[in-house]
């Protein structure tokens, strides 16, 4: 119970910062693998006083109006032949969403927040087509012990956050965010 | 050290087979109680026992499908059966070659074993092939390659179900890879096997050479027998609410009981004996096989196997499966498509998953061939009253042909996926 | 050709065949001998905040005088509140799962709502081991009152209770096709039928339970394999992943790390999958990682089960074949069971938080830090 309190106090304390409005709202949050990581960014999310839209298979369509696009890495494993999602599909759908929002202008935050569970042969495609299209790269520790984001983001030169854990994407995400002006600022002025 | 007792359990088995030429079951006991007694476990008769039962249920078909063809023969019903087939084929021969094939795979493709399609239906066609012309080594290749391919051949094929457990993967979407993996090869195998002897099946003096049939005198009664099982079989699995499974080897004995009543008298007792005596080596080597895992798995030379096979370099992994795969199936295909199968097809998670699960089964069941065991071989040697070695160096080709495909289905397993479409 | 009758058998051979026969006799007398013991129930001294013991055959007659019947230990808090089922022995060669629901009888007190613990889930498959896996039939752990044995028993049904095996096991009412052998494997049975087969009927009475009591989260506690894709998981149904996954934030917090996986729409058969789909319960499974289910293990013995070191995993997590973290440290039997206790903590946690008319409140769950300095056995000594 006590590390729940803690939680939920982290969760809140982000909740007063993101008050301020510091990111375009609002996110479109997406998966890129359909892994079940993308329920706790969404539990992260939902704490919060942000406006988002959950879907787990975004497209192109769900685009407009969003002030950015927040994809969380990682593929499903549970039995193999069972929860079946084709790679190419989702390598096709997320491909076509990531490229629609470059040519909108809508930043792409990539979170990778499940350790090394979300890494191997199920996960990695996901993880580099999602990691290369960001602009802005959030990984849990356990989940680059060797080093693979790192590569991607040198390569890429794309700016990237090595977390303890899931929970601290909330502090952080606060601070990215308040970078940009949100969609709705921008219209005022 | 577990290497060592591998590499000792090895050396012991064949001193016992082939330096004190002692029954296969029996020196495979023997090599597992050294085995356990080097590495350190004593004498664990637990395990010893324990083992000695994993292979009960094959045990059971085997010998009631040995009883029940023992009174199918008997009652004068096979007789009847080859001479009509031959009498209604035997102008078409390649038709009447590819249909014997197929009727030989049958009971395999039910039961996913190799014994009951050389001991039942290979049994039944026996006559034919020999009266065609074939060797003793060819037609008792000919019935275990068909048995082979059977065991291998949807709906049922346990090598791959037992994958499938093993990843939590439903046995779904098994049927057209596996009918690819078995029938093509099991007809190309078959018309190799027989070679020119093909046409001997059109040859009229054959039909002289078969058995005198007893149809004149009892009729299609004769075949109630047969139709018997299949009403049991297909009953049980068409309408599991109305028709309780009893299981395959009480089907085999209800079925050949009814022999008893529907041609040739024949002595329940005198066929009961028969088809113990001729099941005994079959059911010890089932027995040894058996204690042999269960000692492997206890000393840890199984997981050797396991990780030197899957630490193999990339470029070696394929060459392991197509040879370590078959060489564990020589043991038991069960065994390897369930300890080499389960791990490699995790390692193989890129490749789609069910063409890879299809193709370490077909790897896994050349096994059969394959010694210690070589337990489609043993089992024919019987039928036609062959060597084994004389029969194993006959199936030379669906040996080659099974691992070949089994290479080729994982190498190209994702446009043959996309192809049949799997996805 | 069906080759004719041998010869009769002379003086010798008969003789031989005697003394084979006898020899076998002897063999299969002392290991019955040495397996009696699986029919033996092991102890449990549940906490003196137990209110009642219960069988599940009360809420299925029809499992009453068979081995699927089992005891169900009923904590009631002085407050109402939601009420959950923990459910470990499902698969009863899973020594953490069946270990932690002792754990949990003996050490908890509820003050809130009701708990339902059920050690022994597949109470049939606790009597016999597996043939080819060379399990050990138990394993000892030291507490300060003396060392207590623990059975090690079979994934499936045992075949006296539920013989023979369909080829291909249909599951009902899905009808997904598995291997013969699943048809006794309880996490493939659920919902279960009254009149169908034994498994099939103890898991028919188990999801009686859970709508008689009006079950508001089920924990299902397994372990797999290390080189299993699921694992150090923590499977949830769809409407019971917003209390997975705040527990699953709260377990990274405090360092210990799960997978968050949903359970498969179309895998039939899962207490997460029926459980979910046929009761209004929310139900989660959790797996560690066992090294003893594993094909590649080593040498076997119960040392595998309580330090989970094996020099053969090491060298496969070397060549990355692994899908857990996986050091000369091993995973011990107290890792695993701290994991579980940890994600029962969190996920009551969680479900509290969500729905508070619905809470439970626990207390006396030993934390994983705990458990790893002082081991199990320091919370297992009968009272
Ligand atoms: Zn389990």
């Amino acid at each position: 119970m006590k590390t729940l309190v803690m939680v939920l106090s982290l969760l809140f304390a982000w909740a007063a910062v993101a008050e301020e409005r510091p990111f375009a709202e609002p996110i479109l949050l997406t998966s890129c693998g359909q892994s079940a990581d993308v329920l706790m960014m969404k539990t992260l999310l939902a704490r919060d006083s942000l406006s988002f839209e959950f879907l787990p298979s975004a497209t192109a369509e769900n685009l407009p109006n969003m002030g950015s696009l927040l994809i969380v890495l990682g593929g499903s494993s549970k039995g193999l032949g069972a929860a079946k999602i084709s790679e190419a599909d989702e390598i096709a759908r997320v491909t076509a969403l990531t490229a629609a929002a470059e040519a909108a202008g809508i930043p792409i935050l990539a979170a990778h927040i499940g350790g090394l569970n979300r890494r191997g042969p199920l996960s990695d495609p996901f993880n580099r087509l999602g990691a290369e299209q960001s602009s802005r790269l959030v990984v849990v520790k356990g989940g680059d012990d060797d080093g693979f984001f790192a590569k991607i983001a040198a390569e890429k030169s794309i700016p990237l956050d090595t977390l303890n854990t899931a929970l601290d994407v909330a502090p952080l995400l606060a601070e990215i965010y308040h970078e940009y002006p949100s969609a709705e600022a921008e219209k005022q002025e | 050290m577990e290497g060592w007792t591998l590499l000792l359990m090895i050396a012991a088995l064949a001193l016992g087979v082939f330096a004190l030429r002692l029954p296969t079951g029996i020196a495979l006991f023997l090599s597992a109680a050294a085995g356990a007694l080097i590495a350190g476990h004593g004498f664990p008769v637990r395990h010893l026992v324990e083992g000695s039962i994993l292979y009960l249920d094959p045990i059971l078909l085997v010998v009631t499908s040995l009883f029940f063809m023992g009174l199918f023969e008997r009652s004068g019903a096979l007789a009847a059966l080859n001479r009509a087939a031959v009498s209604a084929l035997g102008s078409r021969p390649h038709v009447l070659l590819a249909l014997l094939t197929l009727f030989v795979m049958f009971p395999g493709m039910l039961t996913g074993l190799t014994a009951p399609c050389v001991l039942t239906t290979g049994a039944m066609i026996a006559p034919v092939l020999i009266g065609a012309g074939l060797s003793r080594a060819r037609a008792g290749a000919f019935i275990a390659s068909a048995a082979f391919f059977g065991m291998v051949a949807p709906p049922v094929n346990i090598a791959a179900m037992l994958i499938c457990s093993g990843v939590d993967m439903p046995y779904v979407g098994f049927g057209w890879p596996l009918l690819l993996a078995a029938v093509p090869l099991a007809l190309v195998s078959s018309f190799f096997i027989a070679g020119k002897n093909v046409r001997g099946l059109a040859d009229p003096r054959l039909i002289e050479q078969l058995p005198p049939s007893h149809f004149a005198r009892h009729g299609l009664k004769l075949y109630l027998p047969l139709l018997l099982l299949l009403g049991l079989l297909f009953g049980a699995k068409s309408f599991p609410e109305h028709i309780p499974y009893v299981g395959v080897p009480l089907m085999f004995v209800l079925a050949g009981i009814l022999g008893l009543v529907t041609g040739e008298r024949v002595r329940l007792t005198d066929v009961a004996n028969w088809a113990i005596r001729q099941a005994l080596p079959i059911v010890g080597l089932l027995v040894g096989i058996g204690v042999f895992i269960q000692i492997l798995t206890l000393t840890g030379a199984r997981g050797f196997i396991v990780v030197e096979t899957l630490t193999l370099p990339p470029a070696l992994l394929y060459l392991g499966l197509a040879l370590l795969v078959p060489l564990f199936g020589g043991v038991s295909a069960y065994g390897s498509s369930s300890v080499l199968g389960v791990p490699l097809l995790l390692a193989l998670l890129h490749h789609n998953d069910i063409m890879v699960a299809a193709a370490i089964s077909l790897l896994a069941s050349v096994g059969d061939f394959l010694p210690p065991t070589r337990l489609a071989v043993i089992l024919s040697a019987p039928v036609v009253n062959e060597e084994p070695n004389r029969i194993l160096r006959a199936s030379l080709i669906p040996i080659l042909l099974g691992i070949l495909g089994g290479v080729a289905m994982i190498l190209f397993a994702n446009p043959l996926a996309r192809l049949l479409g799997l996805n | 050709m069906i080759p004719d009758q041998p010869r009769p058998p002379d003086k010798i051979t008969r003789l031989r065949g005697a003394c084979f026969l006898l020899a076998a006799g002897l063999l299969a007398a002392v290991a019955a001998r040495q397996m009696l013991p699986a029919r033996w129930d092991e102890p449990v001294f549940p906490s003196r905040s137990m209110s009642r013991v219960l069988r599940i055959s009360d809420y299925f007659s029809g499992l009453k005088h068979t081995r699927a019947d089992t005891e169900i230990y009923l904590f009631e808090g002085r407050e109402p509140g939601g009420a959950m089922l923990v459910m470990g022995g499902t698969h009863p060669n899973e020594p953490a799962g069946f270990l932690t629901a002792v754990l949990l009888a003996e050490n908890l007190s509820v003050e809130r709502g009701r708990v339902f613990v059920i050690p022994r889930a597949n109470h049939s498959g606790f009597t016999h081991t597996e043939p080819g896996e060379a399990h050990p039939m138990s394993f000892a752990i030291p507490t300060s009152a003396g060392t207590r044995r623990f059975r090690c028993g079979c994934r499936f049904t045992n075949p006296l209770d539920q013989w023979p095996d369909p080829e291909v096991y249909l599951h009902h009412p899905s009808g997904q096709r598995l291997s013969g052998p699943e048809t006794r494997n309880l996490n493939r049975s659920f919902p279960g039928r009254a009149d169908g087969n034994f498994t099939e009927r103890l898991a028919f009475a188990v999801t009686a339970l859970i709508e008689r009591e009006q079950i508001d989260l089920v924990m299902d506690l397994h372990e797999a394999s290390p080189e299993y894709p699921v694992i150090n998981a923590i499977v949830a149904h769809e409407r019971a992943m917003d209390v997975a996954a705040l527990a699953n934030l709260t377990l990274q917090a405090e360092g210990i790390s799960f997978a968050l996986e949903p359970s498969p729409q179309n895998f039939h058969g899962l207490t997460h999958r029926e459980i979910g789909d046929a009761t209004p319960a929310l139900a989660i499974l959790m797996e560690s990682a066992n090294l003893m289910q594993g094909r590649l293990r080593g040498r076997c013995d119960a040392g595998l089960i309580l330090d989970g070191k094996d020099p053969w995993y090491l060298a496969a997590a070397r060549a990355g074949l692994l899908r857990v973290p996986y050091d000369e440290a091993g995973i011990p039997l107290d890792v695993r069971v701290g994991r579980h206790l940890a994600g029962i903590r969190a996920i009551t946690d969680a479900l509290n938080f969500i729905s508070p008319d619905r809470a439970i409140s626990l207390s006396g769950i030993p934390t994983y830090s705990e458990v790893q300095q002082r081991g199990v056995g320091a919370f297992l000594s009968p009272k």
